[in-house]
């Protein structure tokens, strides 16, 4: 159950936080609506099948995802042909293809120790609660914003921690899709 | 939805949790009134306006050259480093390879780029994915199954999630990844020794910052710094020891 709320968590909230980009890059590109609507769904079949083949094969968490920076770059890109968007999406995926059999990204990650990994995701993951509370203020939202705060705290102080964070998961992520 | 949000509170009340409800019922309320504010039209999922490909030059490498640049550095490395900071091992080149071959394939459809998620990743990654280390693959796997579920009504899905506040969005999750942040802190200063921590600082700095460099991300930055400042501090042997 708490390995299906996590991920349960993590599909709304891969979707709910970049959906919206993704799809304006679709269309700034000149993709029809139903052109995008095939794209989003098979973006959404694709990490699908990664995501459960790939943890399931090496029973390891491996999450994929559609690129989002990428679908932001896009967007600026001032290109308005689908059709030849679509040709340099695949180059794109070939230059993957051919980075990851000449083991180019291996090499790379060597490179990286474990505390500089660490501070990586530790930055990214912190830049997100500030973004959280800077937007709040920002778009005048700080009674819900606040309230998810104070609440998670209050919540992470008096309750055992372990029990906290599934019970916690659990009915955000319920919640949220409810509401 | 009310009610649905009433009977849910009276349930987790019997469970003596209802603590936690108090720290969503804002949340809600807010998604509840943006949803009857809204009309929403209908919109079809139709494959009538099927598209070929077509390969030019210029946007080939104008287009997809800094796609796939900005893919590798903000998302697959970013992804990758996340993996590595909760002690799992992976074969980085396989999974670029695979990535990116249903890339093709999604491409072939309008996708533009599949890689390794990294803040949804960390939510599979962390504690709140289960307490055993080895049963957490089962987390990204139900969210695979998820994903391919929700595949065949993406259009309806997104719909629906524009219904919810994107601020709200950013909170949850910024909410449910505060443990996988904590553990994140203490793996990258792990070093009694402070002295030594500077390329973790300065990487962690330059990470929150958010800088856009010649059109690569913050990510790609923090790891660079960080890189040059840990090979400032030791000696080239040495570092080699740290990294076997």
């Amino acid at each position: 159950m708490q390995a299906f709320t996590a991920g349960a968590i993590a599909v709304l909230v891969g979707y709910a936080s970049s959906v919206a980009i993704v799809w304006q890059a679709l269309q700034a590109l000149g993709a029809s609506v139903s052109q995008a609507a095939l794209a989003l769904a098979a973006l959404s079949a694709g990490q699908g099948f990664l995501s459960l083949y790939l943890s399931y094969k090496s029973k390891t968490p491996l999450l994929f995802a559609w690129s989002t920076p990428g679908a932001a770059l896009l967007i600026s890109a001032g290109v308005n042909d689908f059709s030849s968007a679509m040709g340099a999406f695949i180059f794109a995926a070939a230059l993957g293809i051919a980075m990851g059999l000449l083991r180019g990204l291996s090499w790379i990650m060597r490179l990286i120790p474990t505390q500089l990994a660490s501070a990586l995701l530790a930055g990214i993951l912190l830049r997100l609660a500030i973004q959280s509370v800077e937007q709040g203020f920002q778009q005048s939202m700080y009674v819900p914003v606040a309230s998810m705060w104070v609440g998670f705290f209050f919540d992470a102080s008096t309750l055992e921690h372990r029990r906290h964070f599934r019970d916690v998961a659990h009915r955000y992520c319920l919640v949220s899709l409810l509401s | 939805m009310l009610l649905i949000a009433i009977a849910w509170s009276a349930y987790f009340h019997r469970h003596e949790h209802a603590a936690n409800m108090t720290s969503m019922l804002p949340g809600i309320g807010f998604d509840v009134a943006k949803a009857f504010g809204q009309h929403q039209e209908g919109a079809v999922f139709v494959l009538n306006q099927w598209l070929w490909p077509s390969f030019d030059l210029t946007v080939m490498l104008g287009l997809g050259l800094p796609l796939f640049l900005v893919t590798l550095t903000g998302q697959n490395m970013a992804g990758l480093a996340a993996i590595k900071s909760f002690g799992y091992s992976s074969n980085p080149d396989r999974l670029l390879v695979a990535s990116s071959l249903l890339s093709a394939v999604a491409a072939m459809f309008g996708g533009h780029a599949l890689n390794l998620a990294a803040i949804t990743a960390a939510l599979c990654l962390g504690p709140q994915a289960g307490e055993s280390v080895e049963q957490r693959w089962k987390a990204s796997a139900w969210a695979g199954v998820l994903y391919l579920l929700i595949a065949g009504f993406a259009l309806w899905v997104i719909k629906a999630l524009m219904w919810l506040h994107p601020v709200l969005v950013l909170t949850l999750a910024s909410i449910a990844l505060m443990s996988s942040m904590t553990a994140a802190l203490q793996q990258a200063y792990q070093d009694k020794d402070l002295g030594q921590s500077l390329p973790q600082t300065l990487c962690l700095l330059v990470v929150l910052s958010g800088v856009q460099l010649a059109g690569l991300g913050s990510a790609f930055w923090g790891l660079c710094f960080g890189k040059l400042a840990m090979l400032l501090q030791n000696p080239r042997s040495q570092d080699d020891v740290k990294n076997a």
